[in-house]
């Protein structure tokens, strides 16, 4: 297998990634389970109850959004029209998304955008049911690297203020809904703790995405990314923001053999 | 394997679809790349900086590190001038679910970033506290408090509720 056609698989496994995260997030796939963030997936994430709205849009034309977005989401995570189908994907997320600017979370901007990302991508010419035509862009791995990587540089920029770092914020998210557990209660036992693991959050994102994409950092900088997600997923429950970014963090994951590789390679 | 044949895309049952066999496949053009980069640039720097240079930080992937707080204050007063106060949460009874979950408990201080956008939408919150209470007047005070050393911004929304607005439901 080619380099490119390894890249290539790489990203068509994010599109399969993201496009099934994003249907359980904006269906009700995932209704029988009874969790908590799900319940607004009824019949479908956005739909319009009937309330008063802050929204610009009639009611049948968001109600027409949220199909077109699912339909979309569907052909796009079986590779169907796969440019067309993630562009309108996101649009139409982000559209309904716009109707309710009360209710705006990250884990859907994550995979609105994601979506389209990757339809500017080859992700959508393999593992697909009717592969889109491959442009062979140098850039296409590198869009996704770059979006990770300032994904944590902003996450690290927020928490440069005093009362994150001197963990004060981090003791307002230490509730049932947000951080809990056995591993959030020790590290709330001790009073100089909380602020030493803000601080560690702090530096560990800002560093993050650097290591993520100097090629010679990026074997522990990547199961580093992956094990500070899994320590959220495990203590703040983060709705499907930490799977989200762990399919993304593929982008990174070594396709190339490198020189020296090569050379022990050859016979 | 050859690379160029390689690229040829192959649907995942394994036979290729018909015609595609015979496409050429050059590498990216410069317009296709260009849109790539712009694409890059909006995401990637352009769409958070925004977010960030309004203040809110709300496209800033500012997750699980907010420490913004608001209360939302609602008085109403009768024909008669007579004042009573109403709960938030009595208004997110009558709500789309995004201003139902951030009304709910809003009459004390609560750890939500939601504050910012709730003074945006004063005007509209108070049409809504006309249909509630089927007051002649509302006035709104929301606090809103952007972390946690600096003061609550306050902002104050009155309104004359029209007639035909008390009557709606």
């Amino acid at each position: 297998m080619s380099e490119r056609t390894a890249s290539t698989r790489h990203l068509a496994y994010m599109r399969v990634g993201i496009g099934v995260l994003l249907l359980l997030r904006t269906t009700p796939l995932l209704a029988p389970f009874h969790i908590p963030w799900l319940r607004s997936t009824v019949p479908l994430l956005g739909w319009p109850t009937g309330g008063f709205s802050l929204a610009f849009l009639p009611v049948w034309s968001i109600q027409a959004l949220c199909v077109l977005r699912t339909l979309a989401a569907l052909l796009f995570t079986l590779g169907v029209a796969g440019r067309v189908s993630g562009v309108v994907c996101g649009v139409a997320g982000f559209l309904v998304a716009l109707q309710y600017p009360l209710g705006f979370f990250f884990t859907i901007h994550l995979l609105y955008q994601a979506v389209i990302l990757l339809a500017f991508t080859d992700a959508v010419s393999a593992l697909a049911l009717a592969p889109s035509t491959p442009r062979r862009s140098p850039l296409d791995v590198w869009l996704l690297r770059a979006f990770v990587a300032s994904i944590y540089f902003w996450a690290g920029v927020y928490k440069l203020r005093p009362d994150w770092l001197d963990g004060r914020t981090l003791g307002l998210f230490h509730q049932p809904s947000a951080l809990s557990g056995r591993f959030v209660d020790l590290l709330f036992a001790r009073p100089w703790l909380p602020a030493l693991v803000a601080k560690l959050i702090a530096a560990l994102e800002l560093s993050l995405g650097p290591l993520l994409l100097w090629r010679n950092s990026r074997r522990f900088a990547l199961p580093a990314a992956y094990a500070l997600h899994l320590v959220l997923e495990l203590s703040a429950h983060p709705d499907l923001l930490g799977w989200g970014m762990m399919v993304l963090l593929l982008c990174f994951v070594p396709t190339e053999m490198s020189a020296r590789s090569r050379e022990l390679a050859k016979p | 394997m050859d690379e160029k044949e390689s690229d040829v895309p192959e649907p995942v049952s394994g036979h290729r679809l018909s015609g595609l066999d015979h496409y050429q496949v050059r590498p990216a053009p410069a317009p296709w790349r260009v849109w790539q980069c712009g694409l890059g640039v909006i995401v990637c720097i352009l769409l958070p900086a925004w977010s960030w240079l309004d203040g809110s930080g709300s496209l800033a992937w500012s997750m699980y590190a907010h420490s913004s707080s608001f209360r939302l204050r609602i008085v109403s007063f009768d024909r008669g001038g007579k004042q009573r106060s109403l709960a938030p949460s009595a208004l997110a009874a009558h709500a789309e679910q995004d201003l139902r979950t951030a009304l709910g408990g809003a009459e004390a201080f609560r750890h939500a970033r939601q504050g910012r956008l709730l003074q945006r939408y004063l005007p509209e919150l108070a049409q809504l506290a006309c249909q509630v209470s089927r007051a002649e007047r509302v006035v709104l005070t929301l606090e809103d408090k952007r972390d946690l050393d600096e003061p609550a911004r306050v902002s104050v929304e009155r309104r004359q509720c029209s007639p035909r607005k008390q009557a709606d439901p």
